[in-house]
C-alpha cells in the first residue's frame, strides 16, 4: 500500500520536471533573430499628415527643419532558426504611401506562423509642420519638435511626448505618459495603468489614468481636467479656466493656482492647497484633511467627511467671501480675510468654539453654536462640524 | 418572636411619646407670645434736598418713598409681643422713636427696652423724604420698599425682598434670603442677593453709559438696559443658561454658560452673575 503511494508520488514529479522541460524548450524555440534596417525617404510638404503604425515595436517621431519624411525602420525577425529569421525580417517591405495630404507609413509583412514573430520600430524625422498618427500594440511612442498636431496610441508601452506646438492625445492601456511643453491646443492624456507627467502645458488639458499619479506643473490657459482612479495627483504653477482634479484613492496638492474655479476632489486622501486664487474654489474629501494656506476666493468651499479643515485666506480675498466649512468628523481651524465682514455661524456638536474676531450675537449663547455679524458686511461663512472644535482666527 | 413583638410596642410608645411632646412644644410657644399691642408714632422733622436719611431696624419693613417735600415724614409701627397683653403694651410704650439731625444727615432712632425671654419688638419704618436724599437703610427681618429717589442708596435686608422704583443715582442693594426687584432706575446698580432672583429694569431716559453689577446665587437674573447702552459685559452662570437680546460683540472662548464681551463702544460695566439660575438680558 506504502509502495503505491510513493510511485503515484515519483511518477507525478517525474510529469511536472518534464511540463516544465517543455517549456523551457518552447521559450528557446524562438531563440534565433535577424535584424535589418530599412530607410525610405520622401518629400513631405509641410502641413501634412504622417500615420504610422506597427504592432510590435516602438516609433520615434521627431520633427526637424526638413523637407523629407526620412523613415528609419529596424525591422527583427524571430524564429526557431536564423535562416527563417532572416527570411521573415527580409520579406517585410517598407513604403511611404501618400494619398491626398497623408503620408502612411506601411510595412508589408509575411504571415507568421507559431513561435515567429516580426517588430518593426520606426526612427521618423518630418519637417516641424506635420500632423503625426502613430498607433503600437507593444511599444513606447516618443514624438519631439512637432508644431502640428499629434496623436498617439499604444496598447502597452509609455509615451513621451515634447515640443508639440498643436494638439495632443495620448492613449496607452499599460504605461506611463510624460508630456512637456505642449503649447498648441487641447491635451488629452488617457493611461489604464500608469503614471502620468506633463509639463510646460499651455490650452486645456485633460489628463486620466485609473493607477498611477498625475503630476502637472507649468500650466496655462484652458480649463483642465486631472482624473485618477488611486494615485496622487500633483498640480503646480497653473492658470486656468477651471479646475477640476479628482481622484479617488490619494491625495491632492496644488501650489500657485490662478483661475476661474479650482474643483479638487478625493475620495480617500488629504486635500493640500497653497497660493491658490480663484473665483471659486471647492475642496472636497470623503476621508482625509483639508489644508489651504493663501487661498483666494469669492466662494470657498472645504468639506470633509472625515477629517480636519484648516484653511487660511490670503490677505487679497475679498472681505464679503462666502465660504462653508463643513465636517463631520474633525476639527476647522478657518483664518478669514482681514476685513471680514458679514455673518457667521459656527456650529459644533461635540467640542468646543473660539474666536479671535469680534462676533456680535444676540439670543441663546451657547458652547456649541454661535450666530452673529462681523462688523457690517455681505460676507457669509459657515463653520460646522458634528465632532470637533472650531477656531475662527 | 416576642422580642420582635417588644422592640415593635416600644416603637410605637416612643413615637407617641414624641408627638405628645412636639404638641406640647407648640402649644408652649403659642402660650408664651399670643399677646400683641401695636402702636403708631409720626414725626417729623427738616431735611432738605441733597442729605442723608439713615433708618435701621432689626424686626421690620423699611418703607422710604421720594416726594416733593423738604422734610421728612417718618410713621413708625411698633408691635410688641409679650405673654400678656399687659406686657405686650409697657413694652410698646417704652419703645421710643426719634428723628435725630446731625449735619446735613437724619437719623430714625429706635430706644427699646430690654427684653425677657418670650418678648419680641418690631418697627416697622414708613418714610417720606425729599426725592433728591440718600438713603442708608438696614433691617434683619423685613423687606425694604423704595420709590422715587435720587441719590445715593444703601439698603440691606437678611430676610426679605428688596424692591425699588424710580431711582437714579447709585443703587447698591442687598438681601440674603429675598428677591431684589428694581423697576426704572438710572445709574449705577449694585444688586445681591444670596437666595432669589434679581431683576433689574432701568428706564427709558437713563444714560446708556452705567455700572452694574447683579450677583445671585441662586436664583435668576433678569436685565433690561437702558436705551443705548455702552457696557463691557460678563454674564456666567454655573447652572443655567444665558440668553441675551441685546447684541453682545464675543471674543475667545464660548460658553455655555459664560458670555464676555462688549455691547456698544463698552464704555460702562456689566456684571451678571449666579450659580443656579439663567441669565436674560433685554
Amino acid at each position: 500500500m506504502k509502495n503505491n503511494h510513493w510511485t503515484a508520488l515519483a511518477a507525478a514529479l517525474c510529469l511536472l520536471l518534464m511540463v516544465a522541460g517543455c517549456d523551457i524548450q518552447i521559450g528557446d524555440w524562438a531563440q534565433a533573430k535577424y535584424d535589418r534596417t530599412v530607410e525610405r525617404k520622401a518629400p513631405l510638404p509641410a502641413g501634412s499628415m504622417l500615420v504610422a503604425k506597427t504592432s510590435l515595436g516602438s516609433i520615434t517621431v521627431s520633427g526637424a527643419d526638413v523637407t523629407d519624411c526620412n523613415v528609419v525602420a529596424e525591422i527583427t525577425g524571430r524564429a526557431p532558426t536564423e535562416e527563417e529569421a532572416q527570411e521573415l525580417a527580409e520579406k517585410v517591405e517598407i513604403t511611404l504611401e501618400t494619398v491626398g495630404s497623408t503620408m502612411t507609413v506601411k510595412a508589408d509583412k509575411p504571415s507568421t506562423r507559431h513561435n515567429r514573430s516580426i517588430s518593426i520600430s520606426y526612427t521618423i524625422t518630418v519637417p516641424k509642420q506635420t500632423h503625426v498618427e502613430c498607433a503600437s500594440s507593444y511599444g513606447a511612442i516618443a514624438l519631439s519638435d512637432i508644431s502640428g498636431n499629434v496623436s498617439a496610441k499604444t496598447s502597452s508601452g509609455s509615451i513621451a511626448v515634447e515640443n508639440i506646438g498643436g494638439s495632443a492625445d495620448l492613449d496607452t492601456s499599460y504605461g506611463s505618459v510624460k508630456c512637456r511643453s505642449i503649447s498648441g491646443g487641447n491635451l488629452v492624456v488617457r493611461t489604464s495603468s500608469g503614471s502620468i507627467t506633463a509639463e510646460t502645458i499651455k490650452g486645456p488639458a485633460q489628463l486620466s489614468t485609473s493607477y498611477g499619479s498625475v503630476t502637472c506643473n507649468g500650466f496655462s490657459s484652458g480649463d483642465i481636467t486631472l482624473k485618477s482612479s488611486s494615485g496622487t495627483v500633483r498640480l503646480t504653477n497653473a492658470s486656468f479656466g477651471d479646475c477640476d482634479a479628482h481622484t479617488s484613492y490619494g491625495a491632492i496638492e496644488a501650489e500657485e493656482l490662478k483661475g476661474d474655479s479650482i474643483k479638487l476632489h478625493s475620495d480617500s486622501g488629504g486635500i493640500h492647497v497653497t497660493n491658490a486664487s480663484a473665483k471659486a474654489a471647492d475642496m472636497s474629501t470623503s476621508y482625509g484633511r483639508v489644508t489651504c494656506r493663501q487661498i483666494t476666493a469669492n466662494e470657498l468651499t472645504a468639506r470633509s467627511g472625515s477629517g480636519n479643515l484648516d484653511v487660511t485666506c490670503s490677505d487679497a480675498a475679498p472681505p464679503d467671501i462666502t465660504a462653508n466649512l463643513v465636517t463631520s468628523y474633525g476639527s476647522i481651524e478657518f483664518a478669514p480675510p482681514p476685513g471680514f465682514a458679514g455673518q457667521v455661524d459656527l456650529s459644533t456638536s461635540y467640542g468646543s468654539i473660539r474666536t479671535s474676531r469680534p462676533i456680535t450675537t444676540s439670543g441663546e449663547v451657547g458652547k456649541k453654536k454661535l450666530k452673529g455679524t462681523i462688523g457690517e458686511g455681505n460676507g457669509k461663512l459657515l463653520l460646522q462640524t458634528s465632532s470637533g472644535s472650531i477656531n475662527l482666527k | 418572636m416576642k422580642t420582635h413583638h417588644l422592640t415593635k410596642f416600644s416603637l410605637g410608645c416612643l413615637l407617641c411619646l414624641l408627638t405628645f411632646a412636639a404638641g406640647c412644644f407648640v402649644n408652649i410657644g403659642s402660650c408664651a407670645m399670643q399677646a400683641k399691642y401695636e402702636r403708631t408714632v409720626d414725626l417729623s422733622a427738616p431735611l432738605s434736598p441733597g442729605s442723608t436719611f439713615a433708618a435701621q431696624t432689626h424686626n421690620g419693613p423699611i418703607t422710604v418713598n421720594g416726594a416733593e417735600a423738604g422734610e421728612c415724614r417718618l410713621r413708625a409701627t411698633i408691635a410688641a409681643r409679650a405673654a400678656t397683653e399687659e406686657d405686650a403694651q409697657e413694652l410698646a410704650e417704652k419703645t421710643e422713636i426719634t428723628l435725630e439731625p446731625s449735619g446735613d444727615r437724619l437719623t430714625a432712632k429706635i430706644d427699646q427696652p430690654k427684653m425677657k425671654m418670650n418678648q419680641s419688638i418690631s418697627v416697622s419704618f414708613d418714610v417720606d423724604v425729599p426725592n433728591k436724599t440718600d438713603l442708608e437703610l438696614v433691617t434683619h427681618n423685613g423687606a425694604v420698599v423704595i420709590a422715587d429717589i435720587t441719590g445715593r442708596i444703601n439698603a440691606t435686608t437678611h430676610n426679605g425682598k428688596v424692591t425699588a422704583g424710580n431711582v437714579s443715582g447709585t443703587t447698591v442693594l442687598e438681601t440674603y434670603n429675598g428677591t431684589v426687584d428694581c423697576t426704572q432706575i438710572s445709574g449705577d446698580a449694585q444688586l445681591k442677593t444670596h437666595n432669589g432672583s434679581v431683576q433689574a429694569s432701568y428706564s427709558q431716559a437713563a444714560p446708556p453709559v452705567c455700572d452694574v453689577s447683579i450677583v445671585t446665587y441662586n436664583g435668576g437674573i433678569e436685565f433690561v438696559a437702558p436705551p443705548g447702552l455702552s457696557a463691557r459685559v460678563e454674564a456666567d452662570t454655573h447652572n443655567g443658561s444665558v440668553h441675551t437680546d441685546l447684541p453682545v460683540t464675543v471674543v475667545g472662548e464660548i460658553s455655555k454658560s459664560r458670555i464676555e464681551g462688549t455691547i456698544g463702544t463698552g464704555q460702562g460695566k456689566l456684571h451678571l452673575e449666579t450659580y443656579n439660575g439663567s441669565i436674560r438680558m433685554r
